[in-house]
């Protein structure tokens, strides 16, 4: 079954006796794509469900404030950007009385979790993510695994494709050389 | 002790997610959105209890306790105003009456015996004499 339409789906939003089964419908529609987006970044499951749960929440209060000016997809995209970064920085927030950063405990965390399935080379594919600036990961994150489009990301970030393409490949180069690094 | 490259990570969908995840999901939230709307209604009807109610309390209080503060002050200003433009007052009136009444030998008698005595000891000398 593929998505609904955009414009159908933003006018049963609009309509308060739709308004339910419209947002259902995105669910179904975007809950994948957006939570494999945050778990990417936030990599426990538990943490990426709680993200993602608050987006939709963030989205439904915010209905009225859809406008349309963009796709419903760039709206959501976007909404759960902001609520990653949020999550991260509270973290951060947390974590500055502690030993270790935020980083190092979200790799221990990922040995230990039983929704990741990775070997060595994975868990180390991890650790150099990590060792990305947010924003750097971000992009990286939506090239390397949802192998979304420039102009896409673009949207989304309201950042300029050759600025998007440069910040890849930076992204790619400090990832290889930390891939190259013996372990 | 071995390099990696990226290409070599292979597999990219190494995580994963409980069983039936996606398909809860829709339930889960409609349930958080059913509580979200029942909060929703219950804000709407009651706007200010407890926390916001305090709050608004200060807030409200706040410039009547500025006013009651101008108010002592502007009280006590006028105190110190009327003090000593009062006493000063006074002092002035004092000033005054000492100059208008200057006590004569006559006034001391009167003052000291009294006119009663004053009568009682003329009688008395024009009895003697």
């Amino acid at each position: 079954m593929g998505k609904t339409d955009d414009t159908l789906l933003v006018e049963m939003l609009r309509d308060e006796s739709q308004r339910h089964k419209a947002f259902n419908l995105l669910v179904k529609d975007y809950s994948e794509s957006l939570y494999w987006q945050i778990r990417k970044m936030v990599l426990s499951h538990d943490d990426a469900n709680d993200v993602l749960q608050n987006t939709f929440l963030k989205c439904w209060s915010n209905l009225d404030q859809f406008r349309g000016d963009s796709r419903i997809s760039t709206w959501l995209y976007r909404i759960a950007i902001n609520e990653t970064y949020t999550f991260l920085n509270k973290e951060r927030q947390k974590n500055q009385s502690g030993i270790t950063d935020l980083e190092d405990s979200m790799v221990q965390n990922l040995q230990g979790d039983a929704y990741f399935d990775g070997d060595e080379a994975a868990l180390k594919l991890q650790k150099a993510v990590l060792s990305l600036p947010d924003k750097q990961r971000l992009v990286f994150n939506m090239k390397y695994y949802n192998e979304m489009k420039y102009e896409e990301i673009s949207e989304i970030l309201g950042t300029s494709v050759g600025a998007l393409k440069a910040s890849y490949h930076y992204a790619v180069q400090k990832v290889e050389a930390y891939m190259a690094l013996e372990i | 002790m071995k390099k990696l490259t990226l290409n070599e990570t292979g597999d990219r969908s190494v995580f994963r997610v409980p069983e039936d995840y996606f398909a809860g999901l829709e339930m889960q939230l409609n349930e958080r959105i059913d509580a979200l709307e029942v909060e929703k209604k219950l804000k709407m009807r009651a706007p200010s209890r407890k926390g916001s109610g305090i709050i608004l309390t200060m807030q409200s209080v706040r410039p009547m306790l500025y006013m009651a503060a101008m108010f002592v002050l502007l009280l006590f200003s006028i105190a110190l105003v009327f003090h000593y433009t009062a006493g000063s007052g006074s002092l002035r009136a004092q000033e005054t009456s000492t100059e208008q009444t200057v006590p004569t030998a006559e006034d001391y008698l009167i003052s000291s015996v009294g006119t009663y005595g004053i009568s009682q000891y003329y009688v008395e000398s024009q009895v003697t004499e």
